[in-house]
């Protein structure tokens, strides 16, 4: 409900989606993974360690139709294995346990060779994905990195990107992985490695649907100011006026546990007394595995609108807190912004109010973080590279290993 | 329309949280018209200000100190002949601070309704937590509450998120 006036107003939409009935008695999408491991000499010792327990680990929890492949890279690229089924379990944990760390970081090649390897097998259906892991810098191939990622993308093949350390490039993961099926994440400790990794073939393992797409028509004179996915993580999601009233977004592959939730900003017109259809958004998706394609769900989003004497203003808790956590994490990156230009006292106020916003929602580590990196830019013109990390990827929810859907559906 | 209290950005009616600052716009701090309104009344009206009634030049002294709000810059004087309660401004509640953070954005930034206490004593200024929520910070640090923490000029108070500095008067040696 809403009061009128004279001028246009802003209201928040929460789209909240979850399986039920016959999504969940599915039968499991075959899975063709492929690991891109980091194996430059600063991986050596307890990350490399780590990181080989984990792709062990990964192998167990693969079935015999799903298939993998493992490429390593250092100043060069080498296939490990290459693509098969995950059936002769002991050799590919075998050949897992030859890795040896050295030399340095050039990723394109491995991301090359990776996306070769994980479109050798045949699959009529299931989810390809490259599981990359880096704790450098890449140097001079930056650009490379990112258009073979897009390559995978646009053949749908996903990309995640996990960072381990302080070392790596943030800006390139995440530019990396700025497409749907793919998203970075930051690994503070190599003992959440393995965890990380098996919650990700875990996730692999639970996606149902595939190809979501959200169209939102609205009413004449609306408009679309934007739209986040917030649950399970916030990432900003291009949205495409398609025609006139009508925006169009990619939303991926979905799994079935936990809710995908995404917050839609619309601008609404002034509009007299009455009630009003302001937003229809269809989803629309394939089922795979049960061989159902373009399935359609409708929603149709209303508003009311009533004297101004006649409304209190009240706000929806749940939309609040996931507004809260996505405007933290739109104040951070305009930091790094106003950072860049040198507006430091700008970048300050920014991560300052971030800080705020955290303590809110109730992240009070984040909270501090923010904080002190808040007056170190201040003070030394810069933030330090953890703090950095720690707000970009602590802002989005996305620091490894991630809270579960099914606690946080609980909030 | 509606009009940031922090950043003056305008915004759309509905809007939640400031686009340009990120402020909140519910239970935001009144409009800017009359911020300036409340920090001189709440100066103005402490209770105790018969120690610090109107003093000539010559007996300003190292009690007058000013606090300045990191964020955007204000500066409130504040005169330490006798403690002060740095706080939001609670009405109903009856809590009126010596120093009303309020309008500075202190909801937002976690600041309690009676948070600290700042006092002068000895040639020393002290801030003391009185168990605030959200804590007091001294150049970064957590301070324990309850205890009278020693502070120079210079030194950053944060209340809640809310960054203030200490500053001596500037006065003629």
């Amino acid at each position: 409900m809403l009061a009128v006036g004279d001028e246009p107003q802003l209201i928040y939409v929460l789209l909240e989606a979850h399986a039920e009935g016959v999504a969940q008695q599915l039968a499991k999408l075959p899975l063709n993974l492929c690991l891109v491991l980091d194996r430059s000499s600063s991986m050596r010792g307890e990350r490399l360690m780590q990181v080989k327990e984990a792709a062990a680990r990964i192998v167990d929890q693969l079935g015999p139709d799903d298939y993998f492949s493992l490429v390593v890279f250092n100043d060069r690229a080498d296939v490990v294995i290459p693509a098969q089924r995950a059936i002769k379990k002991s050799d590919l944990k075998a050949a897992i346990a030859q890795i040896e760390a050295a030399g340095g970081t050039e990723m394109a090649q491995g991301l090359a060779l990776a996306l070769q390897e994980v479109q050798r097998p045949f699959l009529t259906r299931g989810i390809s994905r490259l599981i990359l892991l880096t704790d450098g810098r890449t140097y001079g191939d930056e650009s490379r990195c990112v258009e073979i990622a897009r390559r995978g993308q646009s053949r749908g093949i996903g990309l995640t990107a996990l960072g381990i350390g302080t070392e790596w490039n943030e800006d390139l993961l995440e530019t990396m992985t700025a497409s749907e099926n793919s998203r970075a994440q930051y690994i503070a400790t190599a003992q959440d490695v393995v965890k990380v990794f098996a919650d990700e073939v875990k996730r692999l393992h639970a996606i149902f649907a595939q190809q979501v797409h959200l169209s939102l028509e609205t009413r004449p004179g609306a408009l679309i100011r934007s739209l986040d996915q917030v649950r399970p993580f916030i990432a900003p999601i291009t949205i495409v006026e398609e025609e006139e009233r009508r925006w169009a977004a990619n939303l991926g592959d979905w799994p079935d546990t936990g809710v995908q939730g995404f917050l839609i900003e619309v601008v609404v017109p002034a509009l007299p007394v009455g009630d009003h259809p302001v937003l229809k958004l269809t989803l629309r998706y394939h089922l795979p595995a049960a061989n159902l394609r373009d399935q359609v769900r409708e929603e149709l989003i209303r508003i009311s609108m009533r004297p101004a004497a006649e409304v209190t203003h009240r706000v929806d808790a749940t939309v609040k807190h996931w507004l809260e956590r996505l405007v933290a994490y739109r104040l951070q990156a305009s930091a790094w912004k106003h950072a860049a230009e040198g507006r430091l006292a700008e970048a300050s106020e920014r991560l300052h109010m971030a800080g705020t916003r955290m303590l809110n929602v109730g992240d009070t580590a984040l909270a501090h973080t923010l904080q002190q990196e808040a007056t170190r830019i201040l003070r030394s013109g810069a933030a330090s590279e953890e703090g950095r990390k720690r707000i970009r990827f602590g802002t989005r929810g996305l620091i490894g290993p991630v809270a579960s859907d099914e606690r946080e559906t609980g909030t | 329309m509606i009009v940031c209290p922090n950043c003056t950005a305008k915004q759309l009616d509905g809007t939640i949280f400031c686009t340009e600052c990120g402020a909140s716009l519910i239970d935001a701090a009144p409009p800017e018209s009359t911020r300036e309104l409340d920090v001189a009344a709440v100066e103005s009206h402490e209770p105790h200000s018969t120690s610090s009634l109107p003093s000539d030049e010559n007996t300003l002294s190292d009690h007058v100190v000013a606090l300045i709000v990191v964020s955007n810059r204000r500066r409130i004087e504040v005169d330490l002949s006798d403690e002060v309660l740095i706080g939001r401004a609670d009405p109903t509640r009856g809590i009126m601070p010596d120093i009303d953070l309020g309008p500075f954005g202190g909801y937002d930034a976690g600041v309690s309704r009676r948070h600290a206490i700042l006092s002068y004593r000895d040639g020393t200024y002290r801030v003391e937590d009185l168990g605030s929520a959200n804590g007091t910070f001294v150049n970064g640090r957590q301070i324990e509450p309850m205890r009278a923490t020693p502070v120079q000029p210079g030194d950053e108070i944060m209340c809640g998120t809310l960054l203030l500095r200490l500053e001596g008067h500037q006065r003629k040696r």
